[in-house]
């Protein structure tokens, strides 16, 4: 395993909502994939979309921008 | 075979769709069930699914269209989830068991009260029926958009708009109609619209859904797995989740997804023009032979179906000689449609429906209506 280290953590309330996000970053070269919700996060949908944790005020403000629905955003160590 | 019996399934699919299903089947994961590159890849073709039907049906957020397995789970899930106990509900004669025994159920086991808008001889309703039934603990109306047994279709905007003028839930059943003729619930005031992926779609058995209104809430029919939640001791409130507990039927929704692509590529209203013309074609070659009636009105708007008996010939001794005799495949009987049949006279008799779809052709028409000319004269 490698070592921990900051990661951006979006989460869902749905599935639709997580696949949307994947599609909404591809639109807009938005780094990082879907990949399964960590543990500690264990609320709503089985997704989440992980992305460098420097990413995460250009993250904010290009998903409220695009109007992306979305259940969290916060720094994970993982 | 002349496949004549599409208003029960469409047995000619595209190819395209037939080549979906078998991909799915050795590619596909679980959707909503974990991240790996299939399981993703199961997402990623349910939630395009999605958005294509949705689009297609005029339903504004594609997680509020939910998969089912047919347009019976659909209106099972919209029926007992969305009308109340102790309210009074109003449908009409045309319906399908599938309408009707949820309703019966509901009767039964929840108070609710029914009223049926009569159908005449000819098949038709009149819409002021719908008005005047209307009381105070008046719920919802229930409607198909096109009767199985004999094509007929219902106005659903005018219905919608005297639903929603008197603030009632408007619950359709597209089964005959979603893919066969456009459909737009948002401007036809539909609250939620079922229907089935396997006739009019062109997708496989097994694949159905219901649009639903934003905003509208159902009681889900029932609750288990959904991939989300997994420690909330409920079914999560979050649409789709809510209406689709347990694994979808991921390979059937990859057909049903080539199936759209493929009904889009043509476009409805060139099938429905097609299908129309097919009908026609058999409705005038049949009407001229003595000893055919045919049932119906074939003044006002209707699917491709033509329903007929021969003399005082059962249904199904006619639809038995069709198939063994001329390798024609239509559907005797009763049509799960009891309140039309006995408004047209037909219980003890039955009826042979003839209906057909996008693959059909002048050919096949031809040869099916010699058949029953030949059917007809025989003593």
């Amino acid at each position: 395993m490698k070592a921990k280290e900051p990661t951006l953590v979006v989460t869902f309330s749905n599935t639709p909502d997580a696949i949307a996000m994947e599609k909404f970053c591809q639109a807009n070269q938005l780094p990082g994939r879907l990949s399964p919700i960590p543990s500690v996060l264990q609320a709503g949908c089985g997704l989440a979309w992980r992305a460098p944790a420097d990413q995460e005020a250009h993250f904010a403000q290009v998903m409220a921008e695009g109007q992306v629905r979305y259940a969290a955003m916060q720094i994970v160590e993982l | 075979m002349i496949y004549l019996d599409n208003a029960a399934t469409t047995m000619h699919k595209p190819q395209q769709v037939i080549d979906a299903v078998v991909a799915a089947m050795s590619s596909m994961g679980n959707a909503s069930r974990g991240a790996h590159g299939s399981a993703l890849q199961a997402s990623r073709t349910v939630y395009d699914t999605r958005c294509k039907l949705a689009a297609l049906f005029g339903c504004s957020q594609p997680d509020h269209m939910i998969f089912t397995c047919n347009s019976t789970e659909a209106l099972n899930i919209a029926i007992t989830g969305a009308i109340p106990a102790g309210s009074h509900v109003i449908s009409t004669d045309l319906e399908h068991n599938s309408v009707l025994r949820p309703l019966y159920r509901l009767q039964a086991e929840a108070q609710v009260t029914l009223d049926f808008v009569a159908a005449d001889r000819q098949g038709n309703i009149n819409y002021a029926d719908f008005e005047k039934m209307i009381t105070p603990k008046t719920s919802a109306i229930v409607c198909t958009h096109a009767s199985n047994l004999l094509g007929t279709m219902v106005d659903i905007a005018r219905v919608g708009s005297i639903a929603h003028d008197h603030g009632l839930l408007f619950i359709v059943d597209a089964s005959q109609t979603a893919g066969a003729v456009p459909i737009d619930m948002e401007a036809m005031g539909v609250d939620i619209l079922c229907f089935t992926g396997h006739k009019g779609l062109m997708g496989p058995q097994g694949t159905g859904g219901l649009c639903v209104r934003p905003g509208l809430t159902l009681r889900p029919f029932k609750v288990g797995g959904s991939g989300i939640q997994s420690f909330n001791p409920s079914q999560p409130s979050e649409f789709p989740a809510c209406l689709e507990a347990g694994t979808l039927n991921g390979h059937g929704i990859a057909g049903l997804s080539a199936a759209v692509d493929y009904l889009n590529e043509i476009g409805i209203p060139a099938i429905e023009e097609k299908e129309r013309r097919l009908a026609q074609r058999f409705l005038k070659g049949v009407s001229a032979i003595d000893g055919v009636r045919l049932y119906g009105d074939f003044s006002v708007p209707r699917t491709a179906i033509v329903t007929l008996n021969i003399r005082d010939y059962d249904s199904s001794a006619v639809s038995d000689a069709l198939s063994n005799d001329y390798g024609i495949a239509t559907r005797p009987g009763a049509h799960c449609a009891p309140r039309l049949h006995r408004a047209l006279g037909t219980v003890s008799q039955g009826a042979v429906r003839f209906s057909f779809s996008w693959f059909n052709t002048e050919e096949e028409i031809d040869t099916a209506i010699r058949a029953v000319r030949e059917l007809a004269q025989e003593e």
